[in-house]
């Protein structure tokens, strides 16, 4: 691959894509739900300067160190400090930033930038080689404890031939689609001169090369940034950026009522209709957030395939999707996004089907008991139903409790707080669970409950079970082969296969995707919806009012 | 007094080293560890497995409990606080952060409280059975039924929405001391007080009835003395003793109980610190609020016995 | 005997005058029956969910509107009284038991059985409460039960210290100074004396601590510890609710007037029980 400027390196996505764009960038995906007209603007007015943009954050960022986070509160609260490499527009086209160009090597075993130049950190210092080095070297070292060191497994060495040249050498092939979204996963870099300042220590006034510069950070409270005037983009409209953090659902949705905060960045799809009519911009569009059923193999119950099927049958996917998300959802087939390039779109799913469902349960042998409870050999169908303190997962356990009541499963909702939750699914204490899961990219295969190394779950457990331990081996293998193809046609051939094998399995229940939902004060302008990542940049962005 | 002060201090010694070692323990033994959330649950395979391995080793979570108790006591023992695991932060600073919004509120959520609780139930004792003492009671018990997040709701709905004067929520970043600041303090300062203040109502009336029966009140009236001079100088003086040692409690729990009123009126406090480190298994980050939190507690408890010399001049210690 | 009915009547005339107790004490007796009829009074199955009628407002169908499942909020409502009471009635059992009992030791014995108790007490006390319920739960689960003991710990420090304090006065009295000289065992001397003589400022403060329950079992379902989502226990009703406020405000007033009503009634009733039980008054 040549090292010409080349924005298009995901341009085969764009193929998939029917997306309208408003003339302020804007992206108005519309879900099924009739919505009224975005309030219309008067002719096109000159961007102005200045003003103060708040923006609410729902949870108290988790880390300000680019090079520890991993949620997305701390992403969207530093990425207008810190400038990528390259982002990801709302078309899914890749977009330089800090690296003009890039290219891989065919066989995939290095990835070569060409920086920006020009470009400098807040603290004077210039955006080189050496400095992305200094980041990558810092966050693949174990000592660190950053939660991104995965990202750098394959990691053999990084070589910085002059200046504004870096060459990524991996130990393994990657294909490029991969890498390409792993060096999305979270914001970086951060100032050279910071990193060898500071040592090992984490900061807590992360000096970027973005659009605006930090200028403090109240744990819980806010995180504020100023206009940075040397920006290599040319200096942003915004004076500064106030993100409040509010973590009462309620509280925020009087704040953004109450016009006291201007852009809103978790939305639940229930409020969308309200903010509509009071006139608030709302921004949609698909992003990989997969709803989907996990269910726990090591229970003997759901070793039986009928009963894993009649589970799929039993679920109103259609009705949860139209009445709890108000449409804001991507239906699928399978467990990869129909945007996805890799999503096999010929492959049957399950529908809503009760009849379906019972046969399936009176044919393998439970048949209805006491209580309208399925039994067999004298054992009732019980399942535990794990989940978290979260508004979703409520409404979605719930649901699900009720919608299996109706084929004769019994469950219990065993509700803990996040890290309990996260501790029985990696432990495979529960039999099954709703799972809502921000997936790192559109390109990967990965899925933390397929392969048998995974902690997510699920197969690895079943160790007695010939017949399972046996697809495990198909989809070990079919992952592995698609992640170390470089070839397209040959990787969609893999993606195939195993999605093909997952639905005919029931390795896991999918159900939708959830789409990303901001909503705006009519008078915050040109903010491009981010898809793909899950941060907002406002380097663009200016008040009308 | 010195034994006594002895004595108060080994006690309270006793107690922070019970309170260490019950949060010590009940956070080992909570299910899930600060690994589980450190490491995203879609980092996978193999490399997830081997990161936590590395991570627990790195968080010193692969020593027996015994051993990481006596680490940590030596830690408490040099006054450290520690390294928060979610953000690789000293805790002492990200705590100092915190304590000024605790503060803040506690203090006036407890002045409005006395400002009311008080006059209100002196009121309510000196006109006992008249309707105002109705009033005031009912008010009081009122106070007390409300559960508090959703008086706060309803405050951010009408004072910041429906008619609005108050900011819906938030913490001042300009100085509290004028209104610009001030005024984000008024919604979660009323919530904050409002059982409080019924509490103090209640217990000031009733405080105010025994000492109004008691013979040296009458004795008082019988001398002759103005109406005014016995219900200050003499019944309310000594009415007092009893609300102080509510006081003191009260005090505790508005610094570290106040994790509700917090979260609904996003008020950067010590008590929604807490709750993320204990939701993110944050081991040195609740260890050490709770340190604080209950030496605050034990103190302010220790204290309000202190002031009962004050108050009451019958009290000595020895 | 006799005097002993004669005392109750005496504590009933003084309670009777206060009017407010006796509308408070109406309404628990008619919350205590809805909670009894509960499914004989209710109009659909508090746990039917109707997904496609969901935030109804009310209407003759759903006379108090439906939740966000599409529920029955009356039904919820009328189960939840159950729910409500349980949870308060049971973690104030499981305080002034064990409380109680620890507080009598304490105070009776003294030395160094006093120190210890109330030393663990002090730990108690000084452990932020919120903290000590998510890490009973954390360890337990979710579920009434658990709850119940999250908030029944709160309470077992302070019934003990009211105990210990209340025995501490009567030991000195000569009644039981006479019956230990007479050779009664100290079991017996507890209990026949000593707690039949401490139990009005018991009552009076155990009547006060129901609705501190009920209160702390509603702030616990609102920082999402404690029972599970389906369960119809007001303060969970009242916080599932909370979300919806702009468009279903019923979700969050329904629950939530319940709640309060009904605080608002123990703490009447608890505050003439302790005027009426109270000697000094009597005059």
């Amino acid at each position: 691959m040549t090292g010409k400027r080349r924005v298009a390196a995901a341009g085969f996505l764009i193929a998939f894509l029917v997306v309208g764009c408003s003339s302020n960038g804007q992206q108005a995906n519309t879900p099924p739900a009739p919505s009224p007209e975005t309030p219309k603007q008067e002719a096109p007015k000159e961007p102005k300067r200045g003003g103060t943009l708040r923006v609410a954050l729902s949870a108290n960022p988790r880390n300000i160190d680019p090079r520890l986070q991993w949620d997305s509160t701390s992403q969207m609260a530093v990425v207008n400090i810190i400038d990528r490499l390259f982002t990801v527009g709302a078309d899914f086209n890749y977009r330089p930033l800090l690296a003009e160009s890039w290219s891989g090597a065919a066989d995939g075993m290095s990835y070569t930038f060409h920086l920006r130049k020009g470009a400098t950190f807040h603290d004077g210092s210039p955006v080189t080689a050496e400095a992305i080095k200094q980041n990558i070297l810092w966050a693949a070292d174990e000592s660190h404890a950053s939660p991104q060191v995965t990202m750098w497994d394959a990691l053999d060495s990084v070589e910085t031939p002059d200046e504004s040249t870096v060459v990524i050498k991996l130990k393994t092939p990657v294909s490029e689609p991969t890498f390409m979204s792993h060096m999305l996963d979270s914001p970086w870099p951060i100032s050279g001169k910071q990193i060898t300042e500071n040592g090992d220590n984490a900061i807590s006034n992360p000096i970027g090369a973005g659009p605006f510069k930090f200028v403090s950070y109240t744990g819980d409270d806010q995180i504020v940034m100023e206009r940075n005037d040397q920006y290599w983009g040319g200096a942003p409209l915004l004076d500064k950026i106030v993100y409040r953090v509010i973590p009462d659902a309620a509280t925020r949705r009087v704040e953004m009522e109450a016009g006291t905060i201007d852009v809103l960045m978790d939305v639940a799809a229930k409020d969308v209709e309200s903010y509509k009519a009071k006139g608030l911009t709302v921004i949609t569009g698909p992003a990989p957030t997969s709803g989907m059923i996990s269910l726990n193999l090591a229970t003997p119950a759901l070793q039986e395939l009928a009963v894993r099927q009649a589970i799929s049958y039993a679920i109103d996917r259609q009705a949860i999707a139209n009445k709890i998300f108000f449409g804001y959802v991507t239906m699928a087939t399978t467990y990869i996004h129909p945007e996805n390039v890799n999503y096999a779109k010929d492959i049957p799913g399950y529908s809503y089907d009760l009849a379906k469902a019972k046969k399936l349960l009176d044919d393998a042998g439970w048949k209805v008991g006491a209580n309208g409870v399925r039994e067999k050999d004298g054992k009732r169908l019980e399942l535990a139903i794990g989940s978290r303190n979260h508004d979703t997962w409520n409404l979605m356990s719930q649901v699900i409790q009720e919608q299996l009541k109706a084929i004769g499963i019994e469950t219990r909702i065993d509700t803990t707080d996040t890290t309990a939750f996260y501790n029985s699914v990696r432990a495979g204490t529960y039999d099954i669970a709703y799972w809502s899961l921000n997936s790192s990219g559109w390109h990967d295969l990965d899925h933390p409950n397929l392969r048998s190394t995974d902690w997510g779950n699920i197969a690895h457990l079943a160790k007695s079970n010939p017949e399972i331990q046996a697809i495990q081996t198909d989809i070990d293998g079919i992952i592995d082969g698609f992640n170390s193809s470089l070839d397209a046609k040959v990787r969609a051939k893999y993606a195939y296969d195993l999605q093909k094998i997952v639905n005919e399995n029931v390795i896991t229940v999918p159900l939708w995707f959830e789409d990303r939902l901001y909503v705006m004060q009519p008078y915050v302008m040109d903010v491009e919806a981010p898809t793909v990542v899950r941060t907002i940049r406002f380097d663009k962005t200016w008040l009308n009012k | 007094m010195q034994r006594f002060f002895v004595r108060r201090l080994l006690s309270m010694l006793l107690v922070e080293f019970g309170v260490i070692l019950l949060v010590f323990l009940s956070l080992h033994l909570a299910p899930g560890d600060p690994v589980d959330v450190l490491i995203p649950m879609d980092v996978s395979g193999a490399a997830g497995t081997a990161q936590a391995a590395r991570l627990r080793a790195e968080l010193g979570l692969d020593h027996s409990l015994p051993v990481q108790f006596v680490r940590y006591l030596k830690q408490v023992a040099t006054l450290e606080l520690g390294t928060s695991i979610t953000s690789g932060r000293p805790i002492g600073p990200e705590l100092m952060e915190r304590v000024p919004a605790t503060l803040q509120l506690g203090v006036a959520a407890l002045i409005l409280a006395l400002l009311v609780g008080i006059p209100a139930g002196v009121i309510s004792a000196i006109k006992r059975s008249t309707w105002i003492d109705n009033l005031v009671m009912f008010f009081a018990l009122s106070g007390v039924s409300f559960p508090n997040f959703f008086l706060g709701t309803v405050l951010i709905l009408l004072f910041g929405l429906v008619w609005p004067i108050l900011p819906p929520s938030g913490y001042a970043d300009s100085s509290i001391l004028t209104w610009q600041g001030a005024r984000y303090l008024v919604l979660p300062a009323i919530t904050l007080a409002t059982s409080s203040a019924a509490t103090l109502a209640r217990l000031t009336r009733s405080s105010m009835l025994d000492v109004l029966r008691e013979d040296y009140v009458r004795t008082a009236y019988s001398k002759g003395l103005a109406h005014f001079t016995v219900i200050f100088k003499h019944a309310f003086r000594n009415s007092l003793i009893p609300v102080l040692t509510v006081l003191g409690v009260q005090m505790g729990h508005m610094l570290g109980g106040a994790v509700v009123v917090e979260s609904v009126f996003s008020w950067p406090g010590v008590g929604r610190y807490m709750l993320a480190g204990l939701v993110g298994r944050d081991y040195p980050v609740v260890q050490a609020t709770v340190l604080v939190l209950s030496t605050v507690f034990v103190g302010t408890v220790f204290l309000t016995d202190l002031s009962y010399t004050v108050v009451d001049p019958r009290v000595r210690y020895s | 005997m006799v005097q002993e009915r004669s005392m109750m009547d005496d504590v009933w005339r003084r309670f009777r005058k206060n009017k407010g107790a006796v509308i408070g004490l109406t309404f628990i007796v008619l919350v205590i029956l809805v909670a009894i009829l509960a499914p004989v009074l209710s109009p659909h199955d508090p746990l039917k969910q109707d997904i496609l009628s969901r935030l109804e407002p009310p209407s003759s169908e759903y006379l108090l509107g439906t939740d966000e499942l599409g529920r029955d909020v009356l039904s919820r409502l009328l189960y939840g009284a159950r729910l409500s009471l349980a949870v308060g009635m049971s973690a104030l059992g499981l305080g002034v038991v064990v409380g109680v009992t620890l507080g009598l030791i304490s105070g009776y014995r003294g030395g160094t059985i006093d120190n210890v108790i109330m030393r663990i007490m002090d730990i108690l006390m000084a452990f932020p409460g919120v903290l000590l319920a998510i890490l009973i739960v954390a360890l337990l689960g979710s579920g009434i039960t658990n709850l119940v003991l999250a908030i029944g710990f709160w309470l077992v420090p302070v019934f003990a210290r009211l105990v210990r304090g209340t025995v501490l006065a009567l030991r000195e009295r000569e009644f039981i100074q006479a019956a230990t000289a007479m050779g009664a065992r100290d079991g017996r001397i507890l209990i026949r004396h000593v707690l039949i003589n401490s139990l009005s400022p018991i009552i009076v403060y155990a009547t006060l601590s129901i609705p501190s329950a009920i209160l702390s079992a509603a702030a616990l379902s609102f920082l999402g510890i404690g029972l599970r989502p389906t369960d119809p226990e007001w303060g969970a009703m009242v916080s599932a609710g909370r979300p919806y406020l702009r468009e279903a405000p019923h979700l969050v007033l329904v629950p939530g007037f319940a709640i309060f009503l009904t605080s608002l009634s123990f703490n009447f009733v608890g505050d003439a029980l302790r005027d009426a039980l109270d000697p000094k008054l009597k005059a």
